[in-house]
């Protein structure tokens, strides 16, 4: 099976940009659901070129990565390669992985990524399978119930207003008029509800969720260069959860 | 008037007249009621309580399905309206306010129904923490609420964030004479005041809203295709 973002992965890499995750607002409010990771073993689902997974190595965790797009991987590794963290990079699909092939971990983390994949529910299962019980599971999503199919603006007397349809159509969609991945490869879209209900059933139990709003300054790197639209600022741009497997 | 209290009491005639134009209508399919009570599931032998019963429209129908059913709610004229529509008293009605701790109740429910209360109720803080106190260990706790991101697509409220804590006028129900508030907060803030009172969120319904019950309004920038939840199901249990 191939990763869509095999044919993107060097765009990717440079929207992404260079800064540290320790300056991204979307991984600050998944760090500050999952605190502290010094000495535990975690998860990387969907980690693509790695800088979640250097990131939380730096923060001395032991990280194995896990991502679908080999030429991503090739990017992870060069990293690895040239500041060696520690960080094992491996080839499979986060929709079936099987926990019994690895030792269990403390905590799995996946960064703006579930909208990206199709099976979410092979995804949870596959979360529920690595994590040890009471292990954690944090991931944040472009915000389902703000970015659909056909969520967008319309020019109004008083300004830019935004507007939200489709949110019922789960599936994919692809916008040409969106930057970012949605524009390029799509996304998946489904409802709150789907989400929720979805980790529950697998037996993760969600504990907080966070709706963050864009801060101010953003980085200076391409995947920010479009979100700070005062109209977008009022509504929350990513949803961030951290679960717990029972 | 306080900023935190609504105004129920003083439109309880017209509320009132409101609901039992609802209730003759009975528990219809794909209703929001009828999916209220799916989430509810079989509450035979149950006892429940009805938190926010105003005239008590929720507690009838969850005592004619067997369940041994307590009402309360802030406003004295409703919860007397209420008992005069229950004249065997099969029901047992109260006048409190659930944002406060009722002590008479403690670990006493194995259900907690809430119907289109929580968005009303200034503190739901302190309404979420006596609702968890009233219930037995594992009780459930089913909540039928607005939709906070719908207020925002629908244009009812313009930034998410900013206008948390604020009140704003039901609109259709404003131009019914039934001149009551909702206070805007955000999903984070009410999941968050439900772990916090400990509990355990175990489903989640968006409430699709059925087809050509909308009405367009002109003063608002909701697209012709406009397909979004305005209400939300919470299942919850009481963590052990």
């Amino acid at each position: 099976m191939a990763s869509s973002y095999d044919e993107i992965a060097e765009w990717y890499d440079t929207w992404v940009g260079t800064h540290s995750m320790s300056d991204d607002p979307y991984f600050r409010a998944v760090e500050a659901l999952i605190g502290g990771v010094a000495g535990q073993r975690i998860c990387d689902l969907a980690c693509g070129q790695g800088r979640v997974a250097r990131y939380l190595a730096a923060q001395g965790a032991s990280v194995v990565g896990v991502d679908l797009s080999t030429k991503l991987l090739a990017i992870a590794r060069r990293h690895e390669e040239a500041a060696p963290q520690g960080i094992e990079y491996i080839h499979a699909d986060v929709q079936c992985l099987d926990g019994a092939a690895f030792a269990p971990f403390d905590g799995v983390v996946c960064s703006m990524a579930l909208m990206d994949i199709p099976d979410l529910a092979g995804v949870v299962r596959s979360v529920a399978s690595l994590l040890r019980p009471t292990g954690w599971f944090a991931f944040s999503i472009l915000h389902p119930c703000f970015h659909t199919s056909e969520s967008g603006e319309i020019a109004t007397p008083t300004g830019a207003a935004r507007t939200v349809s489709r949110y019922f159509v789960e599936g994919y969609w692809r916008s040409d008029t969106r930057p970012g991945p949605p524009g390029k490869v799509g996304a998946y879209h489904r409802t709150l509800s789907t989400y929720v209900n979805t980790l529950s059933n697998a037996g993760l139990q969600l504990e907080r969720l966070s709706e963050p709003g864009l801060e101010v300054p953003r980085p200076q790197s391409p995947a920010f260069a479009s979100s700070g639209r005062p109209v977008w600022a009022e509504v929350p741009a990513i949803l961030v959860a951290l679960c717990r497997r029972r | 008037m306080p900023a935190t209290t609504n105004t129920y009491d003083k439109f309880a005639s017209q509320y009132a007249d409101m609901m039992a134009a609802q209730e003759r209508g009975g528990v219809a399919p794909d209703s929001n009621i009828s999916r209220f009570l799916e989430v509810v599931g079989d509450v035979s032998g149950l006892t429940v309580l009805d938190a926010g019963c105003g005239e008590g429209y929720l507690s009838r129908i969850l005592a004619q399905r067997g369940a041994q059913v307590t009402g309360i709610d802030i406003s004295p004229r409703l919860i007397g309206m209420a008992r005069a529509k229950d004249p065997d008293g099969a029901i047992t009605y109260q006048a409190a306010d659930l944002s406060q701790p009722l002590h008479a109740h403690q670990t006493h429910f194995d259900l907690v129904a809430s119907y289109f209360v929580l968005n009303d109720v200034y503190d739901y803080q302190g309404f979420l923490a006596t609702l968890s106190a009233a219930l037995k260990p594992a009780g459930r706790l089913v909540i039928f609420m607005n939709n906070p991101f719908s207020l925002v697509v629908r244009g009812h409220i313009t930034d998410y964030f900013a206008a948390s804590g604020r009140r704003f006028p039901y609109r259709g129900m404003t131009e019914e004479g039934v001149k009551v508030f909702f206070w805007h907060r955000t999903m984070e803030e009410y999941l968050s005041a439900s772990f916090e009172a400990g509990f355990q969120l175990q489903r989640l319904v968006d409430v699709p809203t059925p087809e050509g019950s909308f009405k367009r309004r002109s003063d608002t920038l909701i697209p012709e295709s406009y397909h979004f939840p305005f209400f939300t199901i919470l299942s919850l249990a009481k963590a052990q």
